[in-house]
This record gives structure tokens, sequence and C-alpha cells, in this order.
């Protein structure tokens, strides 16, 4: 097949005028097959050269990248688990101090109770104790007025005795010793009122 | 004034059939030679790069370029054309110097048809390949039966034109630049050849230049991902 049927235009004498700028001849055809030949090359070259190690770089950064995220999030979860465990502990540890309050507070007051009702207990010991006191001394006390009257009586029976007793004599022997048994019983009731 | 792509060498396949050792040729070997050069320098540095270290200097960078490239993708393109995405970032960093080179004075390759075209097909390729990978029945739907089987020559063409509109933008824009600085230094008097085109080198090189190496990309990329999407 002649090219210069087939397309519009063909050059002659291409040294001297040069290729025009544009024309649609077999020889543009040829030249742009040429032309994608080279660039194919290039591309080919500039993929393999330039593209994939920067790429490689990328991708190598990316995964980097990730794997320090997945590990952030995998020690996120970490201390979040670590968080939540800790709450829980103090939430124990809580629960703890106000059944330790509790148990304290209670035996407090058991033990309050104990020593209240110890108190109580020797309180009426002492009460006991002191109304068998009180017994004893006015049991002693009439003890004492007695043995008086006796010795009273014993003395004026003496005096009787020993003197001429009129009428008289008698009245007023009589009257002295029971003032003096008067004189001797108030003075022991007062102290055992005291 | 010539703007003519130069020829430097012919090599005969056939009588009328050759290879021709052009402007765009040379400058295509010279981008070629650059990207090589510093893609081999990237391999030798790639060896100490350690990803658990703090990246700096041309690491920083190059991870920068290709971190965000990956995303300008995948938010076009999604993920299960993720694939193809060396594809893209090697024409994406082959048209960005291919569009500069023109500040050093050397012919800007993608000034020539002859290679914008096989880079707008190289997506047209891939993007009809992206719908007939992942939705071959509703793909083919979409262009044939779609809204009704007449308008089948309608879809056709659209797809047919996606390349051609490609090629033509990335061809057109390079050139005018290229033909307009051309002018400049061609017709403006001496004393506004210096400092002054600085500027417009900055536009139609710089600017425009990286704009449209931006704007091939992102449409191919849409493609794509609009052919691979349900």
């Amino acid at each position: 097949m002649n090219p210069q049927l087939f397309f519009l235009a063909t050059t002659t004498d291409i040294f001297e005028t040069g290729r025009s700028l544009f024309s649609l001849d077999a020889q543009t055809f040829i030249d742009a097959g040429m032309n994608m030949f080279n660039f194919i090359l290039v591309a080919a070259f500039l993929t393999w050269l330039l593209y994939k190690p920067v790429k490689k770089v990328l991708a190598a950064r990316a995964e980097r990248i990730e794997n320090d995220l997945a590990s952030a999030a995998a020690n996120n979860l970490s201390a979040q688990e670590l968080k939540a465990e800790y709450e829980q502990k103090v939430s124990e540890i809580e629960k703890e101090r106000v059944s330790i309050l509790d148990d304290a507070r209670k035996q407090a007051n058991e033990k309050r109770h104990q020593i209240l009702d110890e108190a109580k207990a020797d309180a009426q010991d002492i009460k006991a104790r002191a109304s068998k006191d009180i017994a004893m001394e006015t049991a002693q006390m009439k003890s004492a007025v007695v043995n008086a009257i006796v010795d009273i009586s014993t003395d004026m029976a003496a005096r009787l005795i020993s003197t001429s007793i009129d009428k008289s004599a008698h009245d007023k022997l009589f009257t002295e010793a029971m003032e003096e048994l008067e004189a001797t019983t108030a003075f022991k009731a007062d102290a055992v009122a005291i | 004034m010539e703007f003519a792509i130069r020829v430097f060498a012919r090599l005969n396949i056939t009588d009328n059939i050759y290879l021709l050792i052009t402007d765009t040729t040379r400058s295509t070997w010279i981008v070629m030679a650059i990207l090589l050069v510093f893609a081999i320098i990237v391999r030798i540095k790639s060896r100490n790069w350690d990803a658990s270290k703090k990246p700096s200097g041309l690491q920083n960078v190059l991870e920068m370029a290709v971190d965000a490239f990956e995303k300008l993708y995948k938010g076009n393109a999604g993920e299960k054309m993720a694939f193809l995405m060396p594809w893209f970032f090697s024409l994406f960093a082959f048209l960005i110097l291919s569009n500069l080179i023109g500040i050093v004075g050397i012919r800007p390759p993608t000034a020539d048809w002859g290679m914008t075209l096989p880079l707008a097909v190289s997506s047209f390729v891939l993007f009809q390949f992206a719908g007939l990978k992942n939705r071959p029945k509703a793909y083919l739907k979409s262009i044939f039966l779609e809204p009704v089987f007449l308008f089948a020559p309608i879809n056709i063409m659209g797809e047919i034109a996606k390349p051609i509109a490609l090629s033509f933008r990335l061809f057109g824009n390079v050139l005018g630049g290229m033909i307009l600085l051309s002018l400049l230094y061609g017709m403006a008097p001496l004393a506004l050849q210096f400092v002054f085109p600085a500027f417009l080198h900055m536009y139609f090189d710089l600017a425009a230049g990286a704009l449209q190496a931006f704007i091939f990309i992102m449409l191919s990329i849409t493609f794509v991902g609009l052919a691979a999407e349900e």
C-alpha cells in the first residue's frame, strides 16, 4: 500500500523543509509509534526505579503506623481493663470500709451496753453492800442502846441500893436515868441517820 | 521564521516509510534521559530510606508527590483501577518535564502532534479497558444502546473524539506558547529580548505547561473513573 494514496499529505524533501507542524501522513503515525515506544520505555523505568521504591517506603510507613495504632488500641483496651479492675477494687474497698465501720459501731454499742450493764451491776453490789453495812450499823446501834440502858439500869440499881431511897429521891433518880437514856438514844439515832 | 519540525537523520524502513530523527525525537530523548537519571538517583538513594525514620530532602518531596498523586488518582478514578497509577504518574512526570523543557530553549516534545496523539491514544485504550474490565455489558450498552441504538454512531464518535480532543488540546496549547515566544524573539527589538520574555516564559512554559499537563492527566483519570464506575 502506498502511503501517499492513503494519507492526506506526505513529506518529500524532508531534510530541507522539515516535517510539517501537523499532517495526517504515514510519517506522523510512524513518529507517533516511535514516541509511544519511547514513552512506554520511560514509564517502565520510572515505575521500576522511582515509583515502586517510593510506594514501598510509603507502604512500610503506613504499615508501621497501622501497627502503632493497633498497639495503641490494644494498650488502650488494656488500660481500660485495668481501670475497670481498679474501680472494682476501689468499690470493694469502699464496701469493706463501710462494713468495718458498721462492725466497729456494732461492737462499740455492744461494749457500751456491756460496760453499762457491768456498771449497773457494780452499783447494785455497792448499794447492796451499803444496805448491809447500814443494817449492821443499826444492829450495832441497837445493841449499844440496850447496853446503855443496861448500864443505866445497873447504875440506878446501884444507887438505889447504896442510898436510902424515899419517894422524892426515887422520882429524882428515875427522872435522871430517863434523861440520860434519852440523851444516849438521841445521839445514836443521829449517828444512824448520818 | 521556521516552525516546522527539523529533521536530523533518516532511517529508511521501506522506500516510502522511514524513521526520522527530529527535533521532537531529540527533545524526547533529552526528557527521557533526565527522567532516567533522576529515577536511577532515586533508586540508589532509596536503598538507605528507612520507613521508621522521619523523611527529609528528596525522599520527603517524592513521598509527598506520590502521596498527593495517589489521592488525586483515587479521588477521580477510584480504587478499582489503582493498578494504572504508575502509568499515569509516569505520564504526568513526562508531560510536566516535556512542557517545561521549553524554558531552556529546547523544543517541547509535546509541541508535536506525533507525541501528544500516542499519549492520548494510550489514555483512550486504558479507559476503554477500564470500562470493559469492570462492567463490560453496561459499558457496551452505554455506547451502543443508550439512550437508544440509533445514537450508537454518535456515542462512538464521542468516544473517538476524547483522545483527539486530548491530543489537540495539549499540542495546540504548547505549540501556541512556543510560536508566541518564537515570534517575540524574532520580531521584538533587541532591548525587549531581555528580562521581558522571562515573564512570558513563566506563563507559557511554566504555568500553561504545568496546567496543560495537569488537565491532560485529570481528564484521562476522570475518563478512566467514569468508564470503570458502576
